[in-house]
């Protein structure tokens, strides 16, 4: 089913955003009053992406699931690190790769009722990758994709604009325009949260059939983890920035090891009453993604923080000795000989936080 | 007598087209510290319902028939500066976005007090004040933080401080409007516990209104399924999850992922509801559903009851009996998504 | 790439082989899609009683100014004199429609100008500023205004800070001095109103554009590899093109008013007559004193119409940008 070969590799990204200060401020932060502040969106996120596989990216409102999945299909560039994919590094691709790549890379946004241009038809919105790549046999793909999304019969649609569709009907016409490039992978961005229930298994299947048919690969970007366990093979778990859990979707689920996880995991509501579930009481709020803590960024709410180490010294995600998933947490021992307690009692340098903070941390 | 008794309520919207029929003949009652959900996909006429209810229907809504009774008294024929006494020291309601019903220019302090004031003229300085430290205190804020701005508050504090605000005059029946749609999971969580024990805490009653399943099923004792303006079933929450007897509950509660379970088989109900304007002449759900028949599209079901549940199907015995192997089986729904077009005409 | 390494292949691989069948030409479809989208304008237009009333009028200002060497009675600055000896000028005569004894519908000016014929070919006069500016200034403010909004940071910057810079000059005072410097011309008035007018459009647009920018239908073309000028013309020109028609509809209005006000203190055109002009030759011979209210108040009233029908269709088009429709 899946193939081990990977198709896209997402090597340490960083995206930091500045923060919008206005002219003035710019003029004066040039006469050294101190740096510009960054909102660390994503701060040294690495994973693969296979062929053939749905991988999920979960997390809350602002851990960088979605910033990182618009940096895949290069909407964003990379502060630092890289996306590579076909052995080439794409910060060092020409023009020419690039838009070899678009052909490649697509998504699917999260808001039906905007992802058409509301003045462009369907079948206009449908062939304009292909008139972008100058592909031939414009008419039969554009029939072929609104096939495939279950728009039938496909010349009904062809003329009509998006206001006189449904929010079903829209997401399927994203669909059709996100495959007529046969892309090798599509990252979805909640691609079915703002459609009725009803409806999202039926769209979730397309998304399946492409992947079991035709072997796509879906990165499946989502803060709903039951529906992340119906559709990924593989999951990462988000948290300010950073991967704190990787791996197959059920080890995470089932038995997930990293302390955001499981409160995460146990704070989803389930459909049935007779379920009792044990409530998380996970204390204060998702901290400052601006002005980064240094170690651990879960520290503050963590119920099981340990010391000193969780302080000072980030965790780094790593295969762990005792389970399958990888995890970025201290309370566990690294199966790759890393050892954060020779950091805790050594220099500066050895802790990795955030460019653009002030301060060195382990100074005291 | 029940608190809150609802009996053949319909409400419509004036439209150019003619009326809308958002709610058409909706019966249900409520007990004193109950907790109901109504639950529903868009345009089953759900939050019409609660406005009617609260008395915030816009401009072209209007109640057609039917009458709401609370405590005694029918609020469809109730006066305006009743209606208004009632709102908020009776019935308070919890929105749905925060965001959007906090005024950024005043502090959360000042806006509760506002609420206090308007409805219990002569409250005191001091005694308002005491309220907004208990209610912050009841929803878990500090209450140091009354004086802030609504800015200044985080997307779940905003929704904390809108049920302080709804809380403070202590009424005997809470709508909370798809109250926790617009929060993370860990939040939602967290805002699901506080409501639950605060219901608890002051004995009021609740209705909860969502399109979230799991939410109705973790915290309410009765549900009420509605579908295109209609009551499709209705009945104590565990039975309606264990073994309901309407088809579109079957569907719906096979449409939701479970994170506890693997390998599930999702389900997808074909084709849209119908339109309000002009409502199909039988059952609203026939259009859709697999096991409908010519009866089902020319008649109207009545209500069956079954188990403790009410449901209104014309097969609700057949679905005891033969038909809910073929109901609860993903694959009878998928079929006729197939055999149908993709998308029907709007 | 797409297809060629797959051993499960794609929903495609039967269809590459076949020939390119009918492959509409891409220009017939840009084509295409301004042309509904105009369609659906006018639409939406029409269904408001005064715009279409406005509109009416607009065109019959239009057949007026095409058709002005056939309505008007006399060439508009040829002295009119009196009687077949041609040697007395025909000044002051007070209009026919009034009832008076004369050949001239409304009369003559001080100057023996026939005042109906002039308030004919003035329309020429009206209508060429008013439109061609009209179509410059919001041709050119959305231009800018799209450029700025796509590209931001810098580009953004420079652009805003020129429309900025634009602001700061009072409409009617930079007109005016504009025209002095270069010479008291019908395109002198014209250019000097554009050189100012766009800056108003050009913000608005520029801010359109930020929005539309961040809009996922913009992501997905970017994503399908869409250069910037594609992006540009396909994605947001139409769908700021509202706004477009609403300024240059108030566009129209403002610059009739604009040359109206430069001619009435002197600096029209002289060798045109216009609106503008005929009130200002009527102050200029005190004709309000003299009681010929028939030289003034026609093209003032010429004027309040064209402009008022401006304003309106241009609040027509509000309801077209009213987001709530979309």
């Amino acid at each position: 089913m899946t193939g081990d070969d990977v198709l896209l590799e997402v090597d340490d990204l960083k995206k930091h955003f500045k923060v919008n200060q206005g002219w003035i401020a710019s003029l004066m932060e040039s006469f050294g009053s101190g740096g510009p502040d960054y909102v660390h969106a994503v701060d040294g996120v690495s994973f693969e992406l296979r062929e053939g596989e749905t991988l999920g990216l979960a997390g809350e409102s602002g851990c960088g699931k979605t910033t990182t999945g618009m940096s895949m299909v290069k909407l964003h560039e990379p502060t630092d690190g890289d996306i590579v994919y076909d052995d080439t590094r794409l910060s060092e691709a020409s023009d020419a790769e690039i838009k070899q790549f678009r052909q490649n890379a697509q998504m699917i946004f999260q808001d039906p009722f905007e992802s058409l241009n509301p003045r462009m038809t369907v079948y206009d919105t449908v062939a304009e990758p292909l008139r972008i790549h100058d592909i031939r046999n414009e008419t039969a793909r554009v029939q072929r994709a609104l096939e495939f999304a279950e728009l039938l019969p496909p010349e009904q649609y062809f003329n009509q604009y998006p206001h006189e569709l449904s929010g079903g009907q829209r997401q399927r016409v994203a669909i059709a325009r996100a495959l007529v490039l046969d892309p090798d992978f599509i990252v979805a961005d909640e691609p079915v949260s703002m459609l009725d229930v009803s409806l999202r298994a039926g769209v979730l299947s397309l998304l399946d059939r492409m992947t079991d048919e035709f072997g796509l690969s879906v990165v499946y970007i989502s803060h709903d983890l039951s529906l992340l366990r119906h559709m990924c093979d593989r999951l990462a778990i988000m948290y300010m920035g950073k991967i704190v859990e990787k791996g197959p979707t059920e080890r995470v689920i089932e038995d997930p090891q990293h302390p955001y996880t499981q409160s995460l995991i146990n704070a989803v509501p389930v459909p049935d009453p007779s379920v009792g579930r044990e409530r998380v009481e996970l204390q204060g709020e998702v901290g400052d993604v601006i002005d980064i803590p240094t170690g651990c960024r879960f520290k503050d709410r963590c119920p099981e923080y340990i010391g000193d180490v969780c302080d000072q010294v980030m965790p780094p995600l790593e295969q762990k000795v005792s389970f399958e998933q990888e995890v970025a947490c201290h309370l566990y021992e690294s199966a790759e000989g890393y050892d954060p307690y020779e950091e805790l009692d050594g220099s500066p340098a050895a802790t990795e936080t955030g460019q653009g903070t002030e301060s060195t941390p382990a100074d005291d | 007598m029940s608190q809150l008794e609802v009996e053949d309520l319909e409400v419509y919207y004036e439209t150019e087209d003619g009326p809308a029929q958002a709610v058409d003949g909706v019966s249900f009652e409520l007990e004193e510290g109950e907790n109901v959900g109504i639950v529903g996909e868009s345009g089953c006429g759900k939050t019409t319902l609660a406005k009617a209810i609260i008395g915030i229907l816009p401009d072209a809504g209007y109640v057609n028939n039917g009458s709401i009774n609370f405590q005694g008294d029918d609020l469809t024929e109730l006066p305006e500066p009743q209606r208004r006494r009632l709102k908020w020291e009776e019935i308070s309601m919890i929105a749905q976005s925060a965001m959007n019903s906090l005024d950024p220019v005043y502090t959360i302090r000042e806006q509760i007090v506002e609420a206090i004031e308007t409805h219990r003229p002569g409250t005191g300085r001091v005694e308002s004040d005491e309220i907004v430290t208990e209610m912050f205190e009841l929803v878990g804020l500090d209450p140091e933080r009354a004086d802030d701005y609504p800015h200044q508050f985080s997307g779940g504090m905003r929704q904390r401080a809108m049920i302080a605000m709804a809380l403070a005059l202590e009424p005997s029946l809470m709508l909370a409007d798809e109250p926790t749609t617009a929060l993370d999971v860990i939040m939602q969580d967290q805002i699901l516990k506080r409501i639950s024990s605060i219901q608890e805490e002051i004995n009021s009653s609740m209705l909860v209104i969502t399109h979230d399943v799991s939410v109705v099923a973790e915290t309410c004792d009765r549900v009420i399924v509605m579908y295109a303006g209609k009551v499709a079933e209705e009945g104590p929450v565990e039975e309606i999850f264990d073994q309901p007897y309407h088809p579109y509950t079957i569907g719906l509660k096979r449409a939701f992922p479970n994170i506890r379970k693997s390998n599930q088989d999702l389900l997808s109900i074909s084709g849209y509801p119908p339109e309000l304007i002009d409502p199909p002449q039988g059952c609203r759900f026939a259009e859709r559903c697999p096991m409908a028949t010519d009866r089902c599209r020319e008649e109207e079901p009545e209500a069956h009851l079954k188990n403790g549940l009410r449901s209104y199907c014309h097969y609700a015995d057949e679905i005891d009996t033969e038909l809910r192997p073929y109901a609860d089986d993903p694959g009878t729904w998928n079929q006729t998504a197939a055999a149908t077009d993709g998308g029907a005409e709007e | 790439m797409a297809q060629e390494e797959q051993s499960t292949g794609s929903v495609f691989t039967d269809l590459d082989g076949t020939d390119a069948d009918n492959q509409v030409n891409k220009w017939q479809r840009t084509f295409r899609l301004w042309r509904e989208t105009l369609r659906e304008h006018w639409g939406m237009l029409t269904d408001e009683l005064s715009v279409k009333l406005s509109m009416l009028t607009v065109a019959g200002f239009m057949i007026v100014a095409i058709f002005a060497p056939y309505i008007a009675t006399h060439q508009p600055l040829t002295r009119q004199y009196q009687g077949d000896d041609g040697i007395l000028i025909d000044k002051w005569v007070e209009p026919s429609l009034l009832g008076a004894d004369s050949e001239y519908l409304l009369g003559t000016t001080a100057e023996g100008f026939d005042i109906f014929s002039q308030l004919v070919y003035g329309t020429r006069a009206a209508l060429m500023v008013g439109l061609i500016a009209a179509v410059f200034t919001a041709g050119i403010g959305t231009l800018v205004g799209l450029v700025a909004g796509y590209y931001g940071g810098k580009v953004d910057d420079a652009l805003m800070r020129l429309v900025d810079f634009l602001y700061g000059m009072p409409l009617l005072p930079t007109v005016i001095v504009l025209v002095a410097v270069l010479g008291p011309n019908l395109w002198n008035i014209i250019l000097a109103l554009i050189v100012l007018q766009w800056r108003s459009t050009a913000r608005v647009i520029r801010s359109q554009s930020l929005s539309l920018r961040e809009r996922p239908f913009v992501k997905a073309a970017e994503v399908a590899g869409a250069g910037d000028w594609h992006i540009i013309s396909r994605h947001l020109a139409p769908n700021v093109l509202p706004m477009t028609f609403l300024y240059g509809s108030f566009g129209i209005a403002w610059a009739i008013l604009a040359e109206a006000g430069v001619s009435f203190i002197g600096l029209g055109d002289p060798n045109t007559v216009s609106w503008g002009t005929m009130l200002q030759a009527s102050r200029a011979y005190s004709a309000l004193s003299f009681g010929a209210w028939w030289w003034f108040v026609p093209p003032g009233i010429c004027i309040g119409l064209l402009v008022i029908s401006g304003f309106l269709i241009g609040r027509g088009y509000e309801e077209i940008t009213n987001p709530k429709l979309q």
